[in-house]
């Protein structure tokens, strides 16, 4: 199975993370607005994976966006899913964050986050399920391995103004330093 | 794989390590069980008018993450903050596995032959000092109790779990960081600076009283490391003269 379902550290339980990984998407228009109509069944975060340079990237936008979910219990966007999407975000420009971050036409590569809370549970195998049916691509391991493959490089440093000389490997200054981006938007 | 009706999982687990007059500090975890992190915890104080605390401790825990997030884009050695929750008070920040400075003189100046190795200390804390007040940044806390040497790191990323290797590097090598930045601030007067050095040279004399001859050392890269320092060097001067009188006085 393709899918992880993961506990975040220090958010409260019960939650869980389920996380699935697509390439070769063919379907990204339909999915961009299926989530533009607010079509319920479509609740995810949808997140282009060229934008990301590493798992730990994705996963701590969605600890963010859990955090503000389950213990601030304040979101600055509709949902946590358009929550995450907004976290990877360096600055405070939502429609901005959906753009630079989200599934778009051209998406090819795709990270899927499922939240389950309390008030909206959902198990690992329903989710797995419906992720299925909704995308049509590859299923693909969510790993370190596969961010660097799908990692677009010059996007990357346009999102988040990265000091120059990072292109092509991903490092751990350059993780760093986009979480360090990330959390400047949210300190201010 | 648990499910969300499952029975919930405990707390995340964290080990108090330290409990300063105004802050908790533990070792924890991040994200995974396998990304190591401090955090660094202002608890509300119950004897403060709940809106002033309130206030207090955002200021304070914003305060210091961003001198971190600021200092770090600028290349100067500090550890990366992962995540903030200015209203309960929480930092979290890149666990550093090492000692603190001052642990690490005590165990070379008692070894035979270890001043070699403090020498390149001293050298790297003056040009870290001084690439901090290059970027107008003061300390506020400089003793050698709040700068770190990096004696292992992990191999990989963050989230690469599987590839998580520690590299051990020897105490005089690794990497030197400045912490605790809680009260620090943004600054470009030499008074600040000076006493940010001052700070630092009573730290170290008081602690180390051979060590006097280094603090030249520290002095000697942080005035290379730092372009504007000459003004800041002049004012060490009144300030030292002003420590003295003052301690003759009291
Ligand atoms: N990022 C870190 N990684 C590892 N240990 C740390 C880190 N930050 C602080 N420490 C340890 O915790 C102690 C207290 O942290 P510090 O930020 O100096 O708090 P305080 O304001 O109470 O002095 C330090 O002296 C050091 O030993
Ligand atoms: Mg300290």
């Amino acid at each position: 199975m393709s899918l992880q379902t993961l506990h975040l550290e220090h958010i409260p339980q019960p939650h869980a993370v389920h996380i699935f990984a697509f390439k070769d998407v063919s379907n990204a228009s339909y999915l961009r607005e299926q989530l533009l109509a607010g079509n319920s069944d479509f609740e995810y975060a949808f997140i282009d994976a060229s934008a990301l340079v590493s798992t730990a990237h994705a996963l701590a936008a969605v600890h963010q966006a859990v955090h503000n979910l389950l213990v601030k219990q304040k979101l600055r966007t509709r949902n946590v899913h358009s929550e995450i999407v907004f976290c990877l975000s360096p600055n405070n420009n939502i429609t901005e964050s959906f753009r630079r971050f989200g599934i778009s036409e051209t998406t090819t590569s795709l990270v899927c986050v499922k939240v389950s809370s309390r008030e909206n549970p959902i198990s690992a195998e329903e989710t797995e399920i419906r992720l299925q049916q909704a995308v049509k691509g590859l299923p693909a391991q969510f790993n370190d391995e596969f961010m660097a493959q799908t990692t677009d490089w010059a996007k990357v440093a346009k999102c988040y103004k990265t000091r120059p000389g990072s292109n092509g490997v991903v490092t751990e200054q350059l993780e760093l330093e986009v979480l360090g981006k990330m959390v400047m938007r949210a300190v201010g | 794989m648990a499910s969300p009706t499952a029975a919930p999982l405990p707390d995340t687990p964290k080990e108090l390590i330290k409990q300063g007059a105004e802050a908790l500090v533990y070792k924890t975890t991040y994200l995974l069980p396998t990304i190591p992190a401090l955090l660094k915890l202002r608890p509300r104080k119950p004897y403060r008018h709940p809106a002033l605390d309130l206030r207090l401790t955002k200021h304070r825990c914003l305060s210091e993450a961003r001198l971190l997030v600021r200092a770090r884009s600028l290349g100067i050695p500090v550890p990366a903050v992962y995540f903030v929750d200015e209203a309960r008070g929480e930092i979290f920040m890149e666990w550093i596995e090492g000692s603190s400075v001052r642990d690490i003189l005590d165990q070379l100046l008692a070894s035979e032959g270890g001043e070699a190795a403090v020498d390149r200390i001293m050298v790297r804390m003056g040009e870290a000092v001084g690439k901090l007040h290059a970027a107008d940044i003061v300390h506020g806390d400089l003793t050698t109790s709040n700068v770190m040497v990096r004696t292992s790191r992990r191999k990989g990323l963050l989230g690469g779990a599987g590839e998580q290797e520690n590299v051990d590097v020897g105490q005089a090598e690794g990497e030197l960081l400045l912490i605790d930045l809680g009260l620090g601030s943004v600054s470009t007067a030499e008074e600040d600076k000076a006493v940010d050095l001052y700070v630092l040279e009573r730290a170290f004399l008081s602690t180390h009283p051979r060590a006097e001859r280094l603090f030249g050392d520290v002095l000697e890269a942080y005035q290379r490391s730092y372009k504007g320092s000459k003004p800041v060097m002049r004012r060490l001067q009144d300030v030292r003269m002003r420590g003295r009188k003052r301690s003759m006085i009291g």
